[in-house]
Order: structure tokens, then C-alpha cells, then sequence
């Protein structure tokens, strides 16, 4: 095991269109952590992720993942190098079977036995997915079609994990499954970079987090740390 | 029954069957404007002049006595890096400038290769080398070549071999992906610049076999592409630009309409009743007979 984390950040810049959206930002994720990276709308989450992930390009600054420069990658290249993202809006493939989707996932994979063990995981992990595989993805509500996304992004196996916003818009009830999941698939082995507004839940699984804030990070620490801090408790926690 | 009666039944019956060899013919060329449309959203004007540039390879390959099997692939092939090319040098670049900047684009390479065309290859029609003779067989009152037939069978043989290609291989499905969500399609790993050049080269492959069969029943000239062209666009707009089975079923409705308005009324007509057909289906479903008329969920 490398001691290098397995994703570092230092002084991103990127703009998202003609807005500043990320500014100057530096983080690290060690192996086999869940760390929360929370902030309200338009804090720059989304932006960060999508810089990490190569769907936007910064503008300044280095990111290493996994020991290798990734800032001037295309994404499909950022994929193969093992990371993935679960995008904000889930972003599946409404026009394919859920099993299409989950194929996809794995496209860049050959290995066919390890592709299977993983499918055998994510369909205990959501058991609707194995109940609905061969109905097209559209046909799924919103929790489902969270559950999806999760599962797509985890079927190529990635390193590390980008989750974008998993409890946004979904009942109450799926979003217990969904943070059960998340902290199922770490165990599994499975580093983590969750991106949420739910703040109390996130930071309830998570080892450590970042707060994000207009595009700078103003807070970090151990995840307990943070739900007792009183600035959180005020600005995200509602008490 | 009278015999105009009978007699008017067997004119139905042979312009019917004359619009569905028309009609296969649209639809290969319709398939490539749909395809293309459904992953990039553009409406690739010249994909009309790869069918002619595909054309005038099977049209050189027959003069120099190859094949007509050769003459197939050498219009196929050439038709496909034609699009390659155009998709590298004049498409990618501009890509996620907007629609209006690719649409105007798309007019100006189909225009460079209609009129470098007719610099490099001549104005004049040119009649391809036959190859094999045209067997005409009658049925009652009403004649089938075996042009007609070969031409509906390909055709047939091409939308099952689509279908296979985009549920059963990987490619294709990731071509389904990409076609819906290009961002997310790019965020599993697929090259989606890869994919969008493929479905360039099929769609353009399967225009220059239109291109090289038309060429063979009637001439090769560098203008072709432009009312073909036309045509197979409205053909996949009244199917319903972006969906394959559309594009087979717009162009089929089309080559029939065509054929039976110029048959039993005005063959002055043959054109604008495809025209006719288009605004009607923009008027009453703009999103074409299988298009979906509801927003997306987002």
C-alpha cells in the first residue's frame, strides 16, 4: 500500500463559465476514507467535483490521483485511470435497461469473473436493480434512479468514488438505504469523496470533511469534530 | 368489378411496390442523417455528398473493371473517410460552439464537395458500367426487378444488422449511451469523440451503398447528393430524426408517396409531395411519427 493519499489537491482554480466558481482550493483523501466535502448551493461542489472528474478544466493548480498528474486528462481517460463519479442528477442512461446501464459502468472492464462479482454486490446492495435489470432505466423513480447511478459508477471498480448530491431530491425513506450503501461499499474497500447538503447524515458516515464555501474551503476536521462544531450547527445543521 | 377497376388495383400495386425499392433507398440514407443527429445533434448537411463521394468510388471501381461486390466496399469505404475526415477536421473543432455556427458549417462542406465535385470529377452525369443484367419478373400485371428485390433485402438485412449492433454489442450500446447523455457517456471511460467518428463512418458507409446503387439504376454526377440528400432529411424528420426505426419508416413513407402521387396523378408533383408529407408531420407531431412530443424527465 502506497502511504501517498490517493487523491491530492492543491490551489485549484477553475471558472465555471464566467464565474469563479472554485477558488484556490487544496485537499487530500487518504485510502479507504469517506471525507464529505459540504457547502451550500453554488458553494462550488459540483464545479470541484466535475474539475477532479475532467469535465471541466482548471485554470490553475494541480491535481494528483493515485501519484499521476490528472488536471490536463480527458475524463474518459480519468475513468480508466480508476475514478468515478456518481454525477449530481444522477445522469443515467434513461434510454437503456438498468442492466445496460450497469454494463456501462463496467465498459472499460474485461475481467468478465470480478465484473460478475461486482454485479452479484451492487444487486445485494439495491435489490431492486436485480428485480427491474431488463426494464429501461426511465421506468425507475428517483431513488431508484439514485440507486443506479451509485451502482453504475461503483461497476467500474473505481479507486475512488465521486458521489455528487445522492440524497438530493429522493423520499426520506430511500435516502437511510442510500447512506447504508455508501457506507457499505466503503467497507468494502472503496474510497470515498461525498459531496452533500444533507450535512447531519454525511457527516455522521464520513471520517473527515471540508466546507466549502463561494468557492473556498473555510472549515475542515474529523467529521465528529464537525457536527458539534457550533458554526456547522448553525449554518448547516438548522440548530 | 370493372377491368379500370382491376387495372387501377394493379397500378396501386406496382407503384406501391416501386416506393418501397425508392423507399430502401431513402431509408439507408436516412439512417445516417439519423444517427449522426441522435448523438451530436446535428443536422449533417453534407452527409448527401458522402453518398455521392461514395458514389464515385464504386463509380471508378466498376470502370476499372473490379467487382461489383468491390465496387460495394470501395463505396462504402470511401464514403466513410470522407466523413471520417470531415468529422476530424471540420466538425470536431467547432463541437459545443452551438447549433447554428455546425449547421452553417455543415451547408459549407456540403457546398466545398458539390462544387469541388464538379471541378475534379465534371458536371456531366456518368453512367455506371453494368455489371449484371436486370431480370424482370412479372406477376399478374406487375413487375419486380431483382435490383427492387436485392435493394429491399439489403435494406431489411442492414436495420436487423443496426438493432444487433446497437443491443448487443458494446459498441453500439455505448453509442445508445453516449446518443443520450454525452457527458455521462464520457464519465464511464468511453472515448465519446471515438464513438461520434464511428457513427460518422457507418451512417456515411451506408449512404455511399445508396449512393453506388442509385448511381447503378440511374448516373453518378457530383450535384446527386443534394436532392437525395434532401429527401433521406425529410424522410428522418417524419420518422423522427434520431430514432432508427423512424428513419427506415420515414424513408419507406416517403419513396411510397413519391411514387404513387407521380404515378397515379402528377409526376410533376413527385417532389413536393414529400414536402407536403413534412409539414404536416411538423404541424401535427413536429417530433416525427416516433418521436416522443413530451418534455424529457429531467
Amino acid at each position: 500500500m502506497s502511504t501517498h493519499p490517493i487523491l491530492e489537491i492543491k490551489n485549484l482554480n477553475t471558472y465555471y463559465g464566467n464565474i469563479h466558481a472554485v477558488k484556490n482550493i487544496s485537499l487530500s483523501i487518504e485510502r479507504g476514507e469517506i471525507v464529505t466535502l459540504l457547502g451550500s448551493n453554488g458553494a462550488g461542489k459540483t464545479t470541484t467535483l466535475h474539475t477532479i472528474s475532467g469535465l471541466l478544466k482548471a485554470t490553475a493548480g494541480e491535481i494528483n490521483f493515485d501519484n499521476q498528474s490528472i488536471q490536463n486528462l480527458p475524463a474518459h481517460r480519468i475513468t480508466a485511470l480508476g475514478l468515478a463519479q456518481s454525477p449530481e442528477g444522477r445522469q443515467i442512461f434513461a434510454n437503456l435497461s438498468i442492466k445496460e446501464n450497469l454494463d456501462m459502468g463496467a465498459y472499460l472492464r474485461r475481467d468478465n469473473a470480478g465484473i460478475k462479482t461486482d454485479l452479484e454486490f451492487v444487486y445485494n446492495l439495491f435489490p431492486k436493480l436485480l428485480e427491474r435489470r431488463s426494464q429501461l432505466a426511465q421506468t425507475l423513480s428517483g431513488g431508484e434512479q439514485q440507486m443506479l447511478a451509485i451502482a453504475r459508477a461503483y461497476m467500474s471498480r473505481p479507486k475512488l468514488l465521486l458521489l455528487d448530491e445522492p440524497s438530493l431530491g429522493i423520499a426520506p425513506i430511500l435516502v437511510g438505504t442510500i447512506f447504508r450503501a455508501i457506507t457499505e461499499i466503503n467497507q468494502n474497500g472503496m474510497t470515498i469523496l461525498l459531496v452533500e447538503q444533507n450535512a447531519n447524515l454525511a457527516l455522521k458516515i464520513s471520517h473527515r470533511a471540508y466546507v466549502l464555501t463561494n468557492g473556498e474551503i473555510t472549515l475542515q476536521g474529523k467529521s465528529s469534530e464537525l457536527l458539534s462544531n457550533p458554526e456547522i450547527k448553525k449554518a448547516y445543521l438548522g440548530n | 368489378m370493372s377491368q379500370d377497376t382491376i387495372y387501377f388495383f394493379w397500378d396501386c400495386l406496382q407503384y406501391l411496390i416501386n416506393g418501397i425499392a425508392q423507399g430502401s433507398l431513402y431509408a439507408m440514407v436516412a439512417l445516417g442523417y439519423t444517427m449522426v443527429y441522435g448523438i451530436i445533434r446535428l443536422v449533417n448537411f453534407a452527409h448527401g455528398e458522402f453518398l455521392m463521394m461514395g458514389a464515385f468510388c464504386g463509380y471508378f471501381a466498376l470502370k476499372f473493371n473490379l467487382p461489383m461486390p468491390v465496387a460495394i466496399i470501395a463505396s462504402m469505404l470511401g464514403a466513410g473517410i470522407v466523413a471520417l475526415i470531415v468529422e476530424r477536421l471540420i466538425y470536431r473543432p467547432i463541437r459545443g460552439e452551438g447549433r447554428i455556427p455546425a449547421l452553417i458549417t455543415a451547408i459549407g462542406a456540403s457546398m466545398f464537395f458539390q462544387y469541388t465535385g464538379q471541378l475534379v470529377f465534371g458536371a456531366d452525369p456518368k453512367t455506371v458500367r453494368p455489371v449484371f443484367t436486370e431480370v424482370v419478373y412479372n406477376f399478374g400485371e406487375v413487375n419486380v426487378s431483382n435490383i427492387q428485390i436485392f435493394i429491399f433485402f439489403l435494406t431489411i438485412f442492414i436495420l436487423i444488422f443496426l438493432w444487433w449492433l446497437t443491443h448487443y454489442t458494446r459498441i453500439g450500446v455505448a453509442m445508445r449511451a453516449a446518443s443520450y447523455n454525452l457527458k455521462a457517456a464520457e464519465l464511464m471511460g468511453i472515448n465519446t469523440n471515438r464513438i461520434i467518428a464511428f457513427t460518422f463512418f457507418l451512417g456515411a458507409s451506408l449512404a455511399g451503398l445508396a449512393g453506388i446503387l442509385m448511381g447503378y439504376t440511374m448516373s453518378v454526377e457530383p450535384m446527386m447528393g443534394l436532392s437525395l440528400g434532401l429527401k433521406a432529411f425529410v424522410a428522418a424528420v417524419v420518422g423522427g430524426i434520431g430514432i432508427i426505426p423512424g428513419a427506415a419508416l420515414g424513408g419507406y413513407i416517403i419513396g411510397i408517396a413519391e411514387n404513387m402521387v407521380s404515378g397515379l396523378y402528377k409526376s410533376s408533383w413527385r417532389d413536393g409531395v414529400s414536402f407536403f408529407i413534412l409539414i404536416i408531420i411538423l404541424l401535427v407531431r413536429p417530433g416525427g411519427i416516433l418521436g416522443k412530443n413530451s418534455k424529457e424527465k429531467v
